[in-house]
């Protein structure tokens, strides 16, 4: 018997190194970016000694990531486009969701496959022929011809989530509230909308997260700086041969705070929403 | 009680109420018509425009008028050495990606499911899930950050312990697929577990119980009554996968290739992009996403059946 606790004890010592050892891992690179971008130029370069706090703590590369490069202009567009195509995707996803979990119709099961159907197609299959569609009306290199695709690529999935969502809240319960004197608007503010908030939630942030963090249809349909977004802009940082570190290291910082913000606020939403449509049927 | 007697009354008021309901309801249709149209427009219609893998493409002519070819393309396709080697590459790399990264959120939840302490395991939960959201631009800044001559965190570590000279490492081909393996594994491991651990939740606590009074150890009811539990989710999941192997994540391999192993390591998305897009060769690049778009469609059509045979899951 004593053999086999201390077994089990060496067995629970393991997992939890291990654990913290991944955690270590997970968290460091984030620590590492956070860091540098404090640092000088020189301090960063320095083989010699590589410190794990900056000597001197130091704004010149947030500086200089805005006045001399264009970052105010990507992040202004980032924003701009994040917010506006999650706010389309959510109004559609509640429509959709709502009509998808509510209206019992024949080809109902067809819809659906016709939203995760088009989730499967190769990306590849559709740059070439969305890039000559979009030069054709005059899409390329434009804010709206992003955003379109932003709605695209990040509706459907978002759309079957919400009606996850929308099929864990019982008639009844619409019914009830109408028996108690609630009207439709009513109904829909105090009862609906309450219940639901977990899946609004996790809804607008999959869709702003999608937008914010795309790189693909940013590198393709964006040519010049005025459109870019911030991953388009941290691409062409990275690839510049004379990389300023404490510059590329701002720029990564900027792109991370609102994701990780968002993510700390709704991250038990996310899952729940994520679980509410895996176990479903 | 009074909508009961007032059927009794007056027969024709049922009817006529559900048949509002119908009417009411024929309007939830148009709630999700806005995006079934864009979908179809922009997700569906533009597959048609692969068509052009078959034409001698001319942007002012368009899609209709442009004069068909056959298989030319596809021909040259299959002539070119480096679109071979670029089929080659995708099909190994996507491979060896499954193979590696796929048993790694599985051992995660296992260990996390052994868990006594749900404060532990909530935060490493909480943080395993964040690398999820962060963009693959930022990973490929940090390792380029780290791997520097100049300063680089893990050259200075590896001098520390072996010695020798700085490493390039992003820009020596060998070192191109464990860069994507272990990048992989760092962003998606703590996400890929939350199916996981929904499915080891499933188990039933009472097999637990009967394992343990039958003398099974914490190892041998991990390997009796958990691995099993979690089994139809590792199927499905490994078919899904194995159904996409002829395709690679563009954010991820298109930060991490440049000019020094481009050549050596280019894959299907990378080369549609350069073909198609940067050098405007739209025939030859369909024609690649074709080929892909085909096997892609294929494989899932087969590992679907497989996972409904196996299973009684299946998509379609």
């Amino acid at each position: 018997m004593s053999k086999r606790r201390l077994i089990n004890i060496l067995l629970g010592t393991g997992r939890f190194l291990l654990l913290s050892l991944f955690l270590i891992g997970v968290l460091a690179p984030i620590y590492w970016i956070l860091v540098t971008s404090f640092k000088t130029d020189a301090e960063i370069v320095n083989v010699n000694n590589i410190t794990y706090w900056p000597d001197q703590f130091t704004l010149d590369n947030y500086e200089s990531l805005f006045n001399q490069l264009d970052f105010g202009i990507y992040l202004r567009n980032s924003i701009l486009l994040s917010l506006s195509s999650a706010a389309i995707v959510l109004i559609y996803s509640i429509l959709g969701g709502y009509a998808l979990a509510r209206y019992k119709f024949k080809s109902k099961k067809m819809v659906i496959g016709f939203f995760l159907l088009s989730q499967m197609i190769p990306s590849v299959l559709l740059t070439i022929p969305i890039y000559i569609i979009y030069a054709n009306i005059g899409l390329i290199n434009s804010k709206l011809g992003l955003l379109i695709l932003y709605v695209i690529i990040n509706s459907p999935f978002c759309l079957i989530t919400m009606r996850s969502f929308f099929e864990r809240i019982p008639v009844s319960l619409e019914d009830a509230a109408r028996v108690d004197g609630c009207n439709k608007i009513q109904s829909l503010w105090r009862i609906i909308i309450p219940v639901l908030f977990p899946g609004i939630v996790a809804v607008f942030v999959f869709a702003f997260i999608g937008a914010w963090n795309d790189l693909l249809m940013g590198v393709i349909f964006t040519l010049s700086a005025s459109n870019w977004t911030i991953p388009v802009g941290m691409k062409a940082l990275i690839g510049k041969y004379n990389v300023h570190w404490g510059e590329l290291m701002a720029g990564g910082v900027i792109a991370l705070v609102p994701t990780i913000i968002m993510f700390a606020f709704v991250q038990r939403y996310i899952v729940e929403g994520l679980t509410a449509g895996a176990v479903k049927e | 009680m009074l909508t009961s007697t007032n059927h009794a009354f007056c027969p024709g008021a049922k009817p006529k109420q559900s048949n509002r309901r119908v009417k009411k309801r024929m309007w939830l249709l148009v709630y999700v018509t806005p995006a079934i149209i864009l979908t179809i427009i922009f997700s569906y219609l533009p597959m048609f425009g692969n068509i052009t893998a078959f034409q001698d493409f001319d942007i002012t002519k368009g899609f209709l008028k442009s004069p068909f070819v056959g298989f030319m393309y596809f021909k040259k396709l299959f002539k070119d050495r480096h679109a071979l080697l670029v089929i080659k590459n995708t099909l190994v790399l996507s491979t060896v990606n499954l193979l590696f990264t796929f048993p790694a959120p599985i051992i995660l939840s296992l260990l996390l499911n052994e868990l006594k302490s749900d404060r532990f395991k909530k935060t490493v939960q909480t943080i395993t899930y964040m690398p999820h959201f962060i963009s693959w631009v930022i990973v490929a800044g940090f390792v380029k950050q780290m791997t520097a001559l100049d300063g680089g965190l893990i050259n200075s570590i590896k001098i520390f312990l072996f010695g020798g000279e700085s490493v390039m490492f992003l820009a020596d081909e060998r070192f191109f697929l464990p860069i994507i393996i272990i990048t992989n594994i760092w962003k998606e491991s703590g996400w890929n577990t939350i199916i996981f651990l929904a499915a080891l939740s499933g188990v039933d606590p009472q097999l637990y119980e009967a394992a343990a009074t039958d003398g099974a150890g914490r190892l041998k009811q991990a390997l009796h009554v958990t691995l099993p539990g979690i089994l139809p989710a590792i199927i499905i999941l490994l078919l899904l996968r194995t159904g996409r192997i002829f395709e690679t994540n563009f954010d991820q391999v298109y930060n991490f290739i440049n000019i020094h192993i481009q050549d050596k390591v280019d894959v299907l998305e990378t080369y549609v992009y350069r073909e198609g897009i940067q050098k405007a060769k739209y025939p030859i690049a369909a024609a690649a996403g074709l080929f892909q778009g085909f096997f892609s469609f294929i494989l899932i059509a087969v590992t679907n059946k497989l996972s409904g045979k196996f299973t009684d899951i299946s998509i379609w």
